[in-house]
């Protein structure tokens, strides 16, 4: 009696490991300090001698603490300590020799199982319906013409000071920006047009904006 | 009466004057650019001698050229600077165009800027000079 307890205290040894080494991998700390966590290991072999439920417990905060550090092992591409967990979790609960033990480790490989896989499976949820469905309002279509409108007269400004101020002035007598020059000349009575319609457009709304907020 | 008239006619004369020198480069422009069909293309040769051959805008007309050399430069120089320091941090391609060209603009303001100080431009009548050329290129095609 007193070796076969002796015998199963030493094997729960091997429960107490797995913690650590989920310990290990969420800190992130190669070298624990093994004088304390030692200590600690005796204890928590000692207080698991005199009850079962805490053992169950124990084994259900396991498997979730293990399911949280296979997927940070994932992502952080280390597969072999996932599998050196993987295999400490077998020898535990090939350990424990009770019935229920056997539905926990199902349901935790299964899990184990699931994010395994989980990269593999595709996503099935279906995108929101946003504008096939909305039908154009009129605030939101006047504030975004307003919007365009500004881009548009900003790059007429930009574009006009820097064709005839800014380059014009030294590079008239190249034949390629003369050509440019004039095809723009050539389409200038459109763009004046445009930029005037954008003009009083972006005047007018910005002004409502500015009374109305 | 007449004297409010003198003072409004006065003031708009001198209006009307200083936005038409401001905005004289439509006038020069539109001499070469309102056309039926563009010029006929012309070479460096053709630039060098109208640059040989009148003394008054030759000079200005050869150094706008070389302000040109600066502002090419500079554009070249911003534009693989920006773009490269976009790519670098934004490994996006629609990021690192935008940047190229933006990069571009800039780097040509301030090679014009550097060309602007080094070669006196300010003391100089460019626009007077190309106008001239491009009378010159129009009565010699013709």
């Amino acid at each position: 009696m007193a070796a076969t307890a002796l015998f199963r205290s030493i094997r729960r040894r091997d429960v107490v490991s797995a913690p650590l080494s989920v310990y290990k991998s969420l800190a992130g700390n190669a070298q624990p300090s093994w004088g304390s966590s030692y200590i600690g290991q005796n204890y928590a072999s000692f207080s698991r001698a005199f009850g079962s439920k805490p053992v169950v417990n124990d084994i259900l905060g396991t498997g979730l603490g293990t399911n949280n550090a296979i997927r940070e092992e994932r992502e952080k591409s280390k597969s072999t300590e996932a599998a050196i967990v993987g295999a400490q979790l077998t020898r535990s609960f090939r350990a424990l020799d009770v019935g229920t033990s056997k539905r926990l480790f199902s349901t935790i490989s299964g899990d184990i199982k699931t994010t395994q896989e989980e990269p593999k499976i595709k996503s099935f949820r279906p995108l929101s319906p946003h504008l096939s469905v909305y039908q154009p309002q009129m605030n939101s279509m006047l504030s975004i013409f307003n919007r365009i409108s500004g881009v548009y007269l900003t790059g007429v400004t930009f574009a006009g000071y820097l064709l005839y101020l800014k380059m014009g002035m030294i590079c008239l007598t190249y034949p390629s920006f003369y050509q440019v020059l004039y095809h723009t000349q050539q389409q200038l009575p459109v763009i004046t047009s445009v930029t005037a319609l954008a003009a009083i457009y972006h005047t007018i709304k910005s002004t409502h904006s500015l009374l109305t907020h | 009466m007449g004297d409010s008239e003198s003072f409004v006619g006065k003031n708009w004369n001198g209006l009307k004057d200083f936005w038409s020198d401001r905005l004289s480069f439509f006038e020069n422009y539109t001499r070469f650019t309102k056309r039926d069909a563009p010029l006929p293309s012309w070479s460096s040769s053709d630039v060098e001698e109208f640059i040989a051959s009148d003394p008054v805008h030759g000079p200005t007309l050869k150094t706008a050229r070389e302000a040109v050399t600066f502002g090419v430069t500079g554009a070249a120089l911003g534009a693989v600077s920006t773009a490269a320091f976009a790519w670098k941090y934004s490994r996006s391609p629609h990021g690192a165009a935008l940047s190229f060209l933006g990069g571009g603009v800039f780097g040509w303001t301030f090679g014009q800027e550097v060309a602007n100080h080094t070669l006196q431009l300010y003391k100089l009548d460019t626009m007077a000079a190309q106008v001239k050329f491009m009378e010159w290129w129009e009565r010699k095609s013709q």
